[in-house]
């Protein structure tokens, strides 16, 4: 039987092949990525997605434009039903006739990455991705695209966020909103960019930022991370949007390798797609798992109920970062309690 | 000297600055927010002052309610 849970998405990673190889890539895609889902199954997905309920596509990779038939992907969502389709891009080959063929989907809404300044992006990148990525932008922008833009924060552009975010909302107006990333701990960003994760009083800088970002009227959000709406609530300041959890009930992602997940980030495995219905997916033991409230660390902690209250729902973990207790969480509201 | 700063330069000093961040929080009315960033040697306009006013209560920050998603 279909959910009824409007807002799920489902996700797929159309991809592993990118034209761009980001050395903080949380999905281990690279211009040597040969893993692709081809789209007679592709269609199988979308169909199979929308018997199950899903009215929310999410493309991704991998360069989802770099597979030959993104398009027909498009078309076959819409035509199955989903209204909403988000399309991650690092905005390279957003050209003129590319961007022309996107614009004619008003159900489409393309998120292109920027890392900061130039000499930020091309570092995570690589060198000449910046401007590739600017033009790009400007192309999509002039076609009539929707475009939200992608930044990963971290150490080393916390300092110059806000004037980045105001430098972009006044020189691309068209932007619909900026979606902030933290940066995670992942095993390869652990060894390279160890020192560009955030800290938990980093954390609270950047809530801070991010608030008077909105008042001023440049629409900011951090990505599936709860914990920033209850660090607002603590300092009585309400000016966040939502964040909601990324491993929740209903979410749901097929990788290039067809493996069933929550996200990229999650080591949750779901099976392999074919082997069964989405729908079934879905009541599957590891899966549910993956979207449950934890039941390990969070019920003896002193802050659960409030978490719990206000969606956060599992631990954050900090283990990268060396804190005591290795939980990211806690010592941001240990740091607040202080 | 930082008598021409605005409020983008605003953002990221009190983003590190919980007295400076708490200061701005409290102002309740454009006036008072004006002079407060007057004071702590800010230059934002009555206009701005006035929208940031608006916002903060557009916002709902008296109903404490969390903004849906974007």
């Amino acid at each position: 039987m279909a959910s009824t849970d409007s807002s799920r998405r489902l996700s797929i990673e159309v991809t592993k092949r990118c034209n761009s190889s980001c050395i903080h890539c949380f999905a281990g895609a690279s211009e040597k990525g040969s893993t692709e889902i081809a789209y007679e199954v592709l269609k199988n997905i979308i169909i199979d997605g929308a018997d199950a309920g899903y009215r929310h596509l999410h493309l991704t990779g991998g360069e989802p434009l770099l597979h030959g038939d993104i398009f027909e992907v498009i078309d076959k969502a819409l035509e199955k039903g989903y209204q909403t389709i988000l399309l991650n891009t690092n905005g390279m080959l957003l050209n003129g006739h590319m961007c022309q063929k996107l614009a004619q989907y008003p159900e489409l809404t393309i998120s292109v990455s920027l890392e900061g300044s130039e000499a930020l992006h091309d570092r995570f990148r690589g060198n000449g991705t910046y401007q590739r990525a600017i033009k790009g932008l400007e192309t999509g922008l002039e076609a009539g695209l929707e475009i939200i833009i992608f930044t990963i924060v971290c150490k080393s552009l916390l300092p110059d966020l806000p004037r980045f975010a105001d430098q972009l909302f006044t020189r691309f107006q068209g932007i619909k909103y900026l979606t902030l990333i933290r940066l995670i701990d992942s095993a390869p960003i652990n060894s390279i960019f160890g020192k560009e994760l955030l800290r938990p009083d980093d954390f609270l800088n950047l809530v801070r930022a991010i608030s008077l970002l909105n008042l001023y009227g440049w629409p900011t959000t951090l990505l599936n991370d709860p914990l920033i709406n209850l660090v607002a609530r603590m300092l009585a300041i309400s000016w966040i949007p939502e964040s909601k959890e990324l491993h929740q009930q209903g979410n749901l992602m097929v990788m290039a390798d067809r493996s069933l997940s929550v996200s990229h980030t999650s080591d949750a495995y779901c099976g392999q797609y074919g082997s069964a219905s989405i729908e079934n997916v879905l009541s599957y033991d590891p899966y549910r798992q993956a979207v449950a409230p934890d039941k390990l660390i969070c019920p003896a902690c002193q802050y659960a109920q409030i978490c719990h209250d206000n969606g956060l729902l599992r631990p954050v973990d900090g283990h990268a970062l060396g804190l005591t207790d290795s939980y990211f969480c806690k010592a941001v509201l240990d740091l607040m309690a202080t | 000297m930082n008598g021409n700063k605005n409020f983008i330069d605003f953002i990221i000093d009190a983003k590190d600055s919980a007295d400076l961040y708490d200061g701005f929080v409290k102002m309740s009315s454009p006036k008072t927010l004006e002079e407060f960033f007057k004071l702590k040697g800010y230059v934002v306009s009555s206009d701005d002052c006035e929208k940031l006013i608006r916002a903060k209560s557009d916002f709902g920050i008296e109903e404490g309610r969390i903004p849906p998603a974007y």
